[in-house]
């Protein structure tokens, strides 16, 4: 199963939501750093010695480690909310946390592979994120260093015994490919990035920007957050390579909710993200957004509920993002293609058509921004070292290439440097920034045109447009039918007059192949969605640039619905 | 690693200073500082004027209408550091307000409470949620609002369900669900400022760092915390107060192997009421000092293989054996009424105390007090109202070696229908805990009578215990004990850490870590002796209905400060064995700094 972060900012009472909602919204990971790292790093000399003399001393021993890395995570952060004016929280923070990767084995087969018919093997190995000092001193750093590696080495000792006896004792696997790929040796120095957050004027800004869903008793989140902070990297391996990466992200967030009559839960969010605070919109671009997130929230609770249906539908360029990066995205992470209980969909539609022939899908953590928007999902090297790099997964309809991390599958022997993860978890392939492009897109006209044709050929009175999404979650296994649910925040009903009709109450729902047949065109408005996606491996920045593109028949099923009833007295009124 | 100490010597008298104690402790906690004025406190006049309203008009057509509401606010600041090998590891500071509200459908007799069913799990965390941290008037009585609207709609509904549940059963014990007390009203002063960030990570870096100088401990670490909670609380009976709970901690952890690979740990804890109480850095050090002493020494020790016979508690681990084995049932805990299929999926142990009061618990020369209103140096468990705005006071527990009350909340229990006033959390928990006796020896007398039974015995050799580990309430170990006991089930008691052999010749040889085989509450029936001297000695608990286990509860810190006075106890015979499971290898490389 993979899924979309289940992250909300603040929440209240009486707002609670289904535990399994995941949705491609929030902010983890985010964080700033103030202190200047010395040009020669430290840091990265202390890994850099005790890697070696670990290499080394484990060396000797008779079933000695064939590749060991480190890998350092420095989190230093800013985050300022308030709910409704006032001032929830305001706080700075950093930590460094520690990864290690120790093999034992070889490339071929080492002690990383996973247990068949062992539940439990996989969720207790490895230690979890451990602490590393925030001071630059080298002793204190190697001393947790070799604690761990010794920790991790005798784990790896007992993980390699059960892996071999498991191979043995198993049928053969349907995929034959190594455990660990072979990869050049990278290096990087980055310089580092220090922002400064002014943390009262933002107390200020965030307790003005929530203010104006107090004056309506019947919104129950009215939130608004700052998240600011630099993420520095050092990564050492055995296989030589020594980087460290700084990037600075910014994220103003905004949430509110409200709850119509009949119990129904009425979310809306809208994010803003950068590299730079001033890459940040004004006090007025966001006050509008506000003002107008309180129009659609009172509107919401006065539209008319959907009932299942299916027929034609134009998502947006942002839900459209959102929709590829759940139905396509999540099936191309190459380390499921070797999962025994995965459901493979697209192991076989390899160099096979999956999308109309103007239809390209890329996966591309170079690139930085695109038009005005900062992506969110780039990077200059992946969690284990490997130097990012452009992947056209989908090339003019047909399927090309899935997304490696350092396990090979059969037929891609080699990472592309998508082996991402959240610090303190073991790193998977995992997605990047997601661009489609289209070759020959239509204009917005033309596709609502064709949208109208379309609605006329099902045979049906309306069509749905679906502007915004939270997010979703898709399920990639075989034991649970291969579907997907993607939860529209606002989706209009589009008649063939034109008119539009804002509605409630449902979420997109599917299954892959028969969805992307369904795709007939695209136009050339391109929408990005910045968001933190949740798998395995933990939350991870991903970006979605994608037209508006017409299905022609998609189908939605009824929200699941809050039974509870609406607060019982009134808001309290009045000041004291 | 665990265990924790506030060692300090009391000399205790001879007879039993119940009552002389009483006399001196009544000092009125109440009076000191400046009190501040719950009229002028935008969060008390926002619970105030919530309150009013839902107490008026919160009702459900049809349905009952609450007759008690309860509101707790924990407005929390905290800072912490922590650092290894003498570099900083982390240096946070939070601060939270948290709303809590009790609503109660029904009547006292028969309410909403003292239930636990399926949708137990979902709803233990009550309903309530973060308040703003700045005094907006309206943003609080919002958030009150709203909390207190879910909070009576679940009430409403567990009660349905409650009755449901026991409409086909005859319940053994017909017990009310909540006790009558009179209104009571109190506020303190706003406590002790927060010291800065700097002075906890200083301190840690600077006490971390005498660990490079010993080779023989292989991981160690340094936290500084101070807490300071301020609680303001409300409710329809009119009962109020705001009270500080000011808590300083500094807890220094080891960890080493023997050369035979058996793990050794070792942890210290500093409590105090401010930071300038633990702040001392000398007796700090000294402590780093010792730490790293006795865990080298234990190294080298040969190791314990059983033993059965005489053993002597001195100090810190006659407290710490009290606290764990025999302290718990002391506390009035409810086993709540039950949906059936929950009642098999986690049986819950009904406390064994429950039926013994009137009987004999303790040897006939002992007596046990609590004491919330205890305000000599060192005694950190005081305050002056619990958490149900119950007026603090004395209890006596055990009276010369007879079992009279448990220590009770609100939430009556069989045979007791009063609150002893000591809700500290959600359930009860002690405060400061004295054990007393009528016929103490010298500790020289004690040690002799010792030598006496050892050579009576013919063993050889007996056992003094000086050090035990704590009860280590968030690992892994007590989370499985959980998932397949259920929450009555009882924590094993933490390892012994100082032990050592005692020769007739009074001589002593050091044991590197044994374990206790089941002591329970029933042991301390029989202890021989007791000294004259007392060790005052402090420690976090969490406190619990059965709602919420153990680790969770700790791992939210949801911990208080309980304090005990205990002597040294010799028992005639007690079990004690190597640590169980396999020994890892030592590490393959040395350690990077010593590793010359």
């Amino acid at each position: 199963m993979s899924e979309v972060q289940p992250k909300r900012e603040g929440g209240s009472p009486g707002v609670s939501r289904p535990f399994l909602r995941w949705m491609l919204i929030g902010l983890c990971g985010i964080a700033l750093a103030t202190a200047p790292i010395a040009a020669r790093s430290i840091v990265l000399d202390a890994m850099k010695a005790e890697l070696d003399r670990s290499m080394e001393l484990l060396g000797e021993q008779e079933e000695p480690p064939y590749f060991l890395s480190y890998e350092i995570t420095e989190m230093h952060g800013v985050r300022v909310s308030s709910q409704f004016g006032a001032l929830s929280s305001s706080n700075e923070s950093r930590q460094r946390l520690l990864d290690l990767d120790l093999r034992v084995g070889d490339y071929s087969l080492d002690n990383t592979r996973p247990i068949r018919d062992d539940l439990f093997s996989s969720v207790f190995r490895g230690f979890g994120p451990v602490s590393i000092p925030v001071d630059d001193d080298p002793d204190a750093i190697r001393s947790i260093l070799w604690a761990e590696t010794d920790k991790n080495y005798k784990s790896a000792l007992e993980q390699l015994t059960q892996v071999r006896t498991n191979v043995q004792v198993k049928v053969e696997t349907e995929d034959q490919s190594d455990d660990f790929s072979r990869e050049v040796a990278s290096s990087a120095s980055d310089e580092p990035r220090p922002i400064k957050v002014e943390r009262t004027d933002w107390e200020q800004k965030v307790r003005r920007y929530s203010a104006p869903f107090a004056e309506h008793g019947e919104f129950l989140e009215g939130s608004a957050s700052l998240r600011a902070g630099t993420e520095t990297r050092w990564f050492v391996s055995s296989d030589g390579s020594r980087i460290q990466t700084s990037e600075t992200r910014y994220r103003l967030f905004i949430a509110a909710a409200t709850k119509a009559d009949d119990g129904m839960e009425l979310p809306l969010h809208k994010s803003y993200d950068s590299f730079t605070q001033d890459g940040l919109p004004d006090d007025e671009t966001v006050e509008r957004d506000v003002r107008r997130m309180i129009e659609i929230l009172l509107a919401l609770r006065e539209a008319p509920l959907v009932e299942p249906y299916t027929g034609p539908a134009i998502l947006s360029g942002r839900a459209s993002g959102v929709f590829f990066h759940e139905v396509l995205g999540h099936r191309l992470e190459g380390h499921r293609l070797k999962e025994v209980d995965d459901s493979h969909t697209f192991r076989e539609q390899l160099n096979q058509r999956v999308l109309p022939e103007t239809f390209s899908v890329h996966f591309d953590p170079t690139v930085r921004t695109w038009g005005p928007s900062d992506l969110v999902g780039s990077y200059r090297y992946d969690n284990q070292g490997v130097a990012a790099r452009r992947v056209t997964a989908i090339d003019k309809g047909i399927l090309k290439s899935y997304l490696m991390s350092r396990t090979p599958v059969e037929g891609f022997p080699k990472s592309n440097g998508h082996g991402r993860k959240q610090a303190g978890l073991k790193p998977v392939a995992r997605q990047s920034n997601l661009i489609v492009e289209v070759s020959d897109p239509l204009t917005t006209e033309e596709l609502d045109a064709r949208f109208f044709e379309a609605i006329e050929a099902a045979g049906k009175s309306f069509g749905l447009r679906i502007e915004e999404i939270e997010g979703g979650f898709t399920f990639t296994g075989r034991a649970i039918p291969n579907s997907f649910n993607v939860s529209p925040l606002l989706v209009y009903r589009v008649y063939p007059d034109g008119r539009q009709e804002l509605v409630r109450g449902v979420d997109l729902i599917g299954t892959p192949l028969v969805t992307f047949s369904r795709v007939v065109a695209a136009d050339d408005r391109i929408g990005v969605f910045n968001g933190f996606c949740g798998a395995e491996s933990g939350s991870v920045p991903v970006s979605a640039a994608a037209p508006s593109i017409l299905v022609s028949q998609i189908e939605v099923q009824k929200k699941p619905r809050s039974q509870d009833r609406p607060p019982l007295l009134p808001a309290p009124a009045g000041d004291l | 690693m665990d265990g924790s100490t506030m060692n300090r010597e009391t000399t205790l008298f001879k007879r039993s200073l119940l009552p002389a104690l009483a006399f001196v402790l009544l000092a009125p906690l109440s009076g000191a500082g400046a009190q501040e004025d719950p009229e002028l406190n935008v969060l008390m006049q926002a619970l105030r004027d919530e309150l009013a309203r839902s107490t008026e008009e919160l009702e459900m057509e049809g349905l009952e209408r609450p007759y008690f509401i309860a509101y707790t606010v924990r407005e929390t600041e905290r800072i912490e550091a922590s650092a290894s090998f003498g570099a900083l590891l982390s240096n946070t500071e939070d601060k939270s307000r948290r709303l809590a509200v009790e609503v109660r459908v029904g009547d006292p007799t028969f309410d909403n409470t003292n239930f636990s069913s399926m949708s137990f799990f979902a709803s233990s965390f009550g309903p309530g949620g973060a308040l703003p941290q700045e005094d907006d008037y309206r943003e609080i009585r919002r958030q009150i609002w709203l909390s207190t609207d879910a909070a009576y709609k679940s009430a409403l509904e567990t009660l349905a369900e409650r009755r449901a549940a026991l409409q086909n059963e005859t319940r053994a014990e017909d017990i009310a669900d909540f006790t009558p007390e009179e209104p009571f009203s109190f506020y303190s002063d706003a406590g002790p400022d927060l010291p800065p960030r700097s002075a906890l990570a200083d301190l840690v870096r600077g006490l971390s760092g005498q660990f490079r100088n010993m080779p023989d401990i292989f991981e160690s670490k340094v936290v500084a915390t101070v807490r300071h909670r301020r609680t303001y609380y409300l409710n329809s009976e009119g009962s109020a107060f705001i009270r500080s709970d000011p808590i300083a901690s500094v807890v220094i952890e080891a960890h080493t192997q023997a050369p035979d690979g058996a793990e050794l740990d070792d942890s210290v804890a500093t409590y105090g009421s401010s930071w300038a109480e633990v702040d001392d850095r000398p007796a700090l050090e000294a402590r780093v000092e010792a730490i790293g002493g006795s865990l080298a020494a234990r190294r080298s020790a040969p190791p314990l293989d059983r033993y059965n016979g005489p053993v002597l508690f001195e100090g810190q681990a006659a407290a710490e054996l009290f606290a764990q084995a025999f302290m718990p049932k002391l506390l009035g805990t409810r086993v709540p009424d039950a949906a059936p299929q929950f009642a098999r999926m986690l049986p819950q142990e009904r406390n064994p105390f429950l039926d013994r009061i009137g009987a004999r618990v303790l040897p006939r020369s002992l007596s046990v007090q609590d004491d919330p209103t205890l305000d000599a140096d060192g005694f950190l468990g005081g305050y002056p109202v619990d958490d149900d705005a119950v007026e603090a006071g004395p209890t006596v527990l055990i009276e010369n070696g007879i079992l009279r009350t448990l220590l009770t909340t609100r939430n009556p229990v069989p045979g007791i229908d009063r609150s002893t006033g000591n809700r500290r959390g959600e359930g009860p928990l002690p405060s400061n805990v004295l054990l007393t006796s009528s016929q103490p020896m010298t500790r020289d007398e004690l040690r002799a009578e010792f030598i006496q039974l050892i050579e009576e015995r013919g063993a050889g050799y007996g056992i003094v215990v000086r050090r035990m580990a704590g009860r280590n309430e968030g690992d892994l170990v007590s989370v499985l004990s959980f998932i397949r006991s259920g929450p009555g089930a009882a924590p094993t008691v933490g390892s012994l850490i100082g032990v050592f052999r005692v020769l007739p010749d009074g001589t002593e040889e050091l044991i590197p870590k044994a374990e206790l085989a089941g002591v329970g509450e029933a042991a301390f029936r029989d202890i021989v002796e007791v000294s004259d001297k007392a060790t005052l000695y402090s420690l976090p608990q969490s406190s619990g209905s059965g709602s919420l286990p153990s680790f969770v509860r700790a791992a939210l810190s949801m911990n208080s400060i309980v304090s005990v006075s205990v002597p040294d106890f010799l028992f005639e015979e007690l079990s004690l064995r190597k640590p169980s499971g396999n020994a890892p290898h030592l590490p393959v490389a040395r350690h990077p700094y010593f590793d010359e």
